[in-house]
């Protein structure tokens, strides 16, 4: 019961690192584009395409960002920094929530930054304290006041996020003399009129910016979420398969248990078919017994689980910054503890049920 | 009635054929207590198993009243021996994690009875062997003697017309194993029901009405036992 619940346990923890992963992607929008440098994301884009981009057909409104990579206190505090146009970034992500005056701070101070709630949480920062950040890709020293803390409109929202004022940066690049493009963005986020148009809306976006010096590559938000995942698929998919391993592993652990049982109780079920019990009763008695076994070590895997994520959330900072258990994963969890009960079942019952009665007997 | 007729039993073991029974024919009248005795290996134990429906002849016919339960199928076998079988095993074969009231009505989980009345019936098969002030105790807390009597309580709660018992004084004490043989005795007497015991011990064999010698698969002679 232990090895079901260890595995049930590990499965749902490992389930649930796989699909933090997807996060992302899946709280991505259909009706966002990202508009990228068509080389690499490393490369900036002119903001004088944002122009250009917001007289495209189909579009609403347009948005930018750039990344900072800055480091808050230690290397090991990691969360993503990107430097937007505070107005439009919101309009474009209704799903941030913030309080009106904390927006009106946020607005009004070049230098203020909004931090998701986790971020918050995790530093015990609150609005007016000061976040000094350690530029990597722009050197030197950041300091932002906190204007807002933000909240995700549902559970799958990332609050794990810095932003803080483009203008500002693109200020200080000057001013500080350092050697990165000016004027520049790392990506466009477009919004849509129709989601049915962003295949179309995509390709006269980069029909614009053809043969130019920098081409772009535009595409939804969930698969330019997608492609980060792509990076990193390997290491998921062994993540996967070794959940599925344990898995698997405690179901041969448990029909072995359930052999080796069942082989001392061979004389049990002599002794009930010599009374009259049949086969069927037989197999249904070794499969609910294992069904039992399976089920209390598997819903206590279950329950731990729980536990087990808000453990492993708080030592994982904001790695993981949607990090819960889906309804899949448990549905999962209990498909896989009927599978380890009925799997475990099977060779016992057909021994018991199939044996000679006088051999059982004798062995006894 | 049990009759057997050229009844035939043995095992393979590789390539050789083993045989335990040859050609064995006996009759035994209902309300009989019928001893077989013979050495070890002499095939008592197998025609007690061929009488209680829990192994199948190579030849031959076994009509128990009127039924050839050589020609039924497995299940129907299984069926047939919940209602005319009670088994009393040398070891008590009771199921340790049940009581002694679950071990007696365990056969009748097998009938359509209420649980109230299953209860009625295993604490009055209980009480004809004396053992009412031990229902709640589990095989591990009884006795040798005790757990077979729960045993031949757990054989008459059925009122299965035959009670085939392979060797049950052979795990216990003398005294244990006079008060075994005085109880089948009174059920043969007081309930009628017809007893086939299987036993080495001669003393326990006197018990019966009708003694058959058993040696290396054949009968030998009969006799009469003291009761």
């Amino acid at each position: 019961m232990v090895g079901v619940a260890v595995a049930i346990l590990s499965f749902g923890l490992l389930s649930t690192v796989v699909d933090s992963w997807y996060a992302g992607a899946e709280g991505a929008s259909s009706a966002r584009l990202i508009v990228r440098s068509s080389v690499s994301l490393m490369f900036p884009l002119p903001m004088t395409y944002k122009n250009k981009i917001n007289r495209v057909d189909g579009v609403e409104d347009v948005s930018w960002a750039r990344w900072f990579g800055g480091v808050y206190k230690e290397p090991k505090n990691f969360f993503p920094q990107f430097a937007i146009d505070p107005k439009s970034y919101l309009r474009i992500y209704p799903e941030y929530i913030v309080s009106d005056d904390q927006k009106e701070n946020f607005f009004n101070d070049r230098r203020s930054t909004l931090i998701g709630r986790k971020i918050a949480e995790e530093h015990g920062l609150k609005v007016g304290d000061l976040m000094p950040l350690q530029g990597q890709i722009f050197p030197g020293t950041w300091d932002f006041v906190v204007g807002g803390i933000y909240d995700g409109k549902n559970s799958g929202t990332d609050t794990a996020q810095m932003f803080f004022h483009w203008d500002y940066l693109n200020e200080e690049i000057k001013k500080r003399k350092i050697s990165r493009d000016l004027e520049s963005v790392g990506v466009f986020i477009v919004e849509v009129n129709d989601v049915k148009k962003v295949g179309p809306i995509s390709q006269d976006i980069d029909e614009l910016f053809k043969n130019s010096r920098k081409e772009t590559y535009t595409e939804t938000e969930k698969a330019f979420q997608l492609g980060f995942v792509a990076m990193t698929e390997a290491i998921v998919v062994a993540i996967r398969l070794v959940s599925y391993v344990v898995i698997v592993i405690i179901m041969l652990v448990m029909a072995n248990t359930m052999v080796m049982t069942s082989k001392e109780r061979m004389w049990e079920y002599a002794t009930m078919r010599s009374l009259g019990f049949d086969r069927n009763f037989l197999n249904k008695v070794i499969f609910f017994e294992s069904l039992f076994l399976s089920g209390i070590g598997g819903f206590t895997g279950i329950v731990l689980t729980f536990p087990a994520a808000t453990l492993f959330r708080s030592y994982t900072g904001t790695l993981f910054p949607v990090f819960e258990i889906s309804l899949a994963t448990i549905s999962t969890q209990i498909c896989f503890l009927l599978l380890i009960g009925l799997v475990a079942s099977l060779f016992p019952a057909w021994k018991a049920s199939n044996g000679k009665i006088v051999t059982a007997l004798r062995a006894a | 009635m049990i009759q057997l007729t050229n009844v035939s039993k043995s095992y393979n073991r590789g390539d050789t054929k083993v045989p335990v029974l040859e050609n064995i024919s006996l009759k035994i009248p209902s309300g009989d207590f019928f001893a077989l005795m013979g050495p070890s290996g002499s095939g008592k134990s197998t025609l007690l198993n061929l009488i209680g429906g829990i192994d199948y002849p190579n030849t031959g016919t076994i009509v128990i009243n009127s039924i050839d339960i050589t020609e039924l199928s497995e299940s129907g076998l299984t069926s047939w021996r919940a209602e005319n079988i009670g088994f009393i095993f040398q070891f008590y074969n009771l199921l340790p994690v049940l009581t002694a009231l679950e071990n007696v009505a365990l056969p009748l989980q097998l009938k359509p009875l209420s649980q109230k009345k299953r209860k009625a019936l295993a604490l009055n098969a209980l009480e004809k062997v004396g053992l009412l002030d031990r229902i709640n105790h589990k095989p591990g807390e009884l006795s040798g003697g005790q757990q077979q009597r729960v045993a031949v309580a757990r054989a008459l709660v059925t009122d299965a017309p035959v009670i085939v018992a392979d060797e049950p004084t052979g795990d216990l004490d003398r005294e244990s194993g006079a008060e075994i043989l005085e109880l089948l005795g009174e059920v043969n007497n007081n309930f009628g029901r017809t007893i086939v015991m299987v036993t080495h011990d001669p003393k326990a064999a006197s018990k019966a009405n009708t003694i058959l010698n058993f040696e290396k698969g054949r009968l030998e002679e009969s006799s009469s036992g003291d009761n």
